[in-house]
């Protein structure tokens, strides 16, 4: 990929072709107070108060040493009860583990279970930290592709057609980080008879579970019948309860995949954060009003970008779930990296390049609902001065 | 899970020891209990910087340059979830470089760091005074005649040295190294008073770019709470 215009800086050129870095150089020249950021996928809400206050009561207890690590074994029980009521997983708490956010989460998976040389097909686009947990197990990513027309659905022929001798696990993301598209009902029963039919195992990010649009409903491949035991299932508190910094995911699998994850977790990174778990405790455990005050909060602000990106001519992925509209960006003429960047330094909006979720999507840009509705339609009104002067 | 994975995946951890139970912690300071509540009212529970908040690595490469006279800034600091995730990043991403073996000081030193070359599937070596051919990194985890001859050996074939402070806090002599200092890093952290915390970190010069992103494809950052706490504690005991 050969980016063009000659006001792209070093800085952003070197690292075009990572995802990982692009999106990173593009946060680090995000600074300034009247920067939009409409980027990164952390919540701009504020964690609820029942949360804060489990953790605060957690150190006045001086709850602070270590835990096993596995994780709190309440916590664990309490994820473990939160997926048989909600997920209809078959789950008990010694299929949990507790990780150092979603990002370890994927780190382990990939360590446990790939050798060097094993294939796995990830959905393109993807988050481009699959990337590189896989390549730091060794293992091999394919790509299956997915299109704007189907919203970015998965097609199991386009599993099946992706498969060979190598091919170790699946990796299935739903609600989607970029595309905001999920993996239907039906999608995911036909992709299940092709994993029990290869013998493959599937590792189901589920990570933006909570944020799914009406009419669309989130579905665990774990809960179907056969699938439990060959499914990984990877979630968090983080998106969900607003609470990114403080780092505590979860991953639900057989017991012989958690006692793996278990022993390279303790040489890895340890337990997670004490005080941290006391805080996912409160929050998987506590009420749900809080959640839903999120997804309402977040369904308005989607609404009002998808009225402003139809009012600019940018057609968009349906977003049926997670925080993102994944906006065809291709008609304005100008390469997405190129555009992030323009739209960084002359229209201060923090907008990441579909090129930081593959390479070949530059003509994409991942538009975060992270901000008040306000400040989004600010946003997108400088987007629009920003693009109609360099628009070819 | 299914048969065909079953196997491979005991295989993968067969070395592994079972986890180990981390040890209480001392009573903290105030202090720490102070910061952690200080930074959960002010809503710190949002991502930090990858490579952690500037007040703690400010204070971290303080107490490095008191401690060993390196004259480390801010900026080569990354801080981590406990020593155990800067040794492991250390060690991960100069052997993701150079294929070969951890080369480390005998007894106990290589007792510790057996469990990282068995899951990083390469050869532990412990230093005999004779030279290695295959050695890749030098690890090295307390002070003593060992460790001189190691960094001798890291000095005339150009290998990257991690240093250790986990095991022996006394002065390793990496201060007085200077031509080494450049392909060095040092691992550390507050294990010790915050084991339940997870504070660590990671302190380099030339390679420190990639460390830190290493360490953000692990675990992004290190818990937001936890650095406040840890920085409210080393600032109330200076």
């Amino acid at each position: 990929m050969t980016l063009v215009n000659p006001n792209i800086p070093d800085s952003i050129r070197e690292v075009a072709a990572d995802g990982t870095a692009l999106r990173y150089a593009l946060m680090e020249m995000a600074t300034g107070p009247d920067v939009i950021a409409l980027g990164r996928g952390d919540p701009d809400l504020a964690t609820p108060a029942h949360i804060i206050e489990a953790a605060k009561q957690a150190v006045r207890d001086g709850l602070k040493d270590p835990t096993p690590v596995a994780g709190l074994p309440a916590l664990r029980e309490a994820i473990a009860h939160k997926l048989r009521i909600e997920n209809n997983m078959s789950v008990e708490a010694e299929n949990v583990i507790v990780t150092t956010g979603g990002q370890e989460a994927l780190y382990l998976i990939m360590q446990v279970l790939l050798d060097p040389g094993d294939e796995i097909l990830v959905p393109d686009p993807r988050y481009t930290s699959y990337d590189q947990a896989i390549a730091s197990a060794g293992g091999q990513m394919v790509m299956i592709p997915t299109d704007h027309e189907d919203a970015f659905n998965l097609r199991a022929e386009a599993v099946e057609a992706a498969i060979t001798s190598r091919t170790k696990a699946l990796l299935i993301v739903t609600p989607s980080n970029p595309t905001g598209g999920i993996v239907t009902r039906e999608r995911l029963m036909q992709i299940a008879e092709i994993a029990i039919k290869h013998n493959l195992i599937v590792i189901s990010d589920e990570i933006y579970e909570k944020f799914v649009y009406a009419p669309w409903e989130h579905f665990s491949i774990a809960s179907l019948p056969g699938m439990a035991e060959r499914t990984i299932t990877l979630n968090g508190f983080s998106k969900t309860y607003a609470m990114t910094g403080l780092r505590v995911g979860y991953v639900a699998a057989p017991a012989n995949v958690i006692e793996a994850m278990a022993k390279v977790k303790a040489f890895t990174t340890g337990p997670a954060a004490t005080v941290s778990q006391y805080a996912g405790l409160a929050a998987v455990t506590g009420p749900s009003e809080p959640v839903e005050e999120f997804k309402r909060i977040y369904t308005e602000r989607r609404q009002v970008m998808m009225n402003y990106l139809d009012a600019m001519g940018l057609d968009y992925s349906e977003p049926r779930g997670a925080f993102f509209l994944w906006t065809n960006s291709g008609p304005t003429g100008i390469h997405a990296t190129e555009l992030s960047y323009l739209l960084l330094k002359e229209g201060r909006v923090l907008i990441f390049p579909g090129t930081g979720f593959g390479e070949n999507w530059g003509g994409y840009l991942r538009i975060s609902i992270l901000q008040t509705t306000d400040k989004i339609k600010e946003a997108l009104r400088r987007m629009q001065v920003v693009i109609e002067k360099y628009r070819s | 899970m299914i048969e065909s994975l079953s196997r491979p995946l005991a295989v993968r951890v067969a070395k592994l020891p079972d986890p180990h139970t981390w040890q209480a912690g001392l009573p903290e300071a105030q202090a720490v209990a102070a910061g952690a509540i200080d930074a959960l009212d002010k809503g710190r529970t949002h991502y930090t910087d990858r490579p952690g908040i500037g007040p703690l690595r400010e204070r971290v490469a303080q107490q490095l340059n008191e401690q060993y006279q390196l004259g480390l800034s801010a900026d080569e600091i990354t801080i981590t979830c406990g020593s155990e995730e800067a040794e492991y990043v250390a060690l991960a991403f100069f052997l993701s470089k150079l294929a070969g073996a951890i080369l480390t000081t005998p007894g106990d030193c290589a007792a510790r760091v057996q469990p990282l070359a068995d899951l990083l599937a390469v050869e532990l070596i412990a230093w005999d005074g004779r030279a290695p051919d295959n050695a890749a990194v030098i690890y090295i985890g307390e002070p003593g005649p060992h460790s001189e001859a190691l960094l001798q050996f890291a000095q005339d074939r150009g290998l990257p040295v991690i240093w250790s402070t986990t095991l022996n806090a006394a002065d390793v002599g990496i201060g007085q190294q200077a031509e080494l200092r450049s392909n060095s890093v040092l691992v550390g952290g507050l294990d010790t008073q915050l084991p339940g915390w997870r504070i660590g970190w990671l302190a380099g010069h030339k390679t420190h770019g990639g460390l830190r992103s290493y360490k953000q494809s692990m675990t992004i950052c290190t818990p937001s709470i936890s650095q406040w706490a840890a920085l409210a504690m080393l600032e109330a005991q200076s």
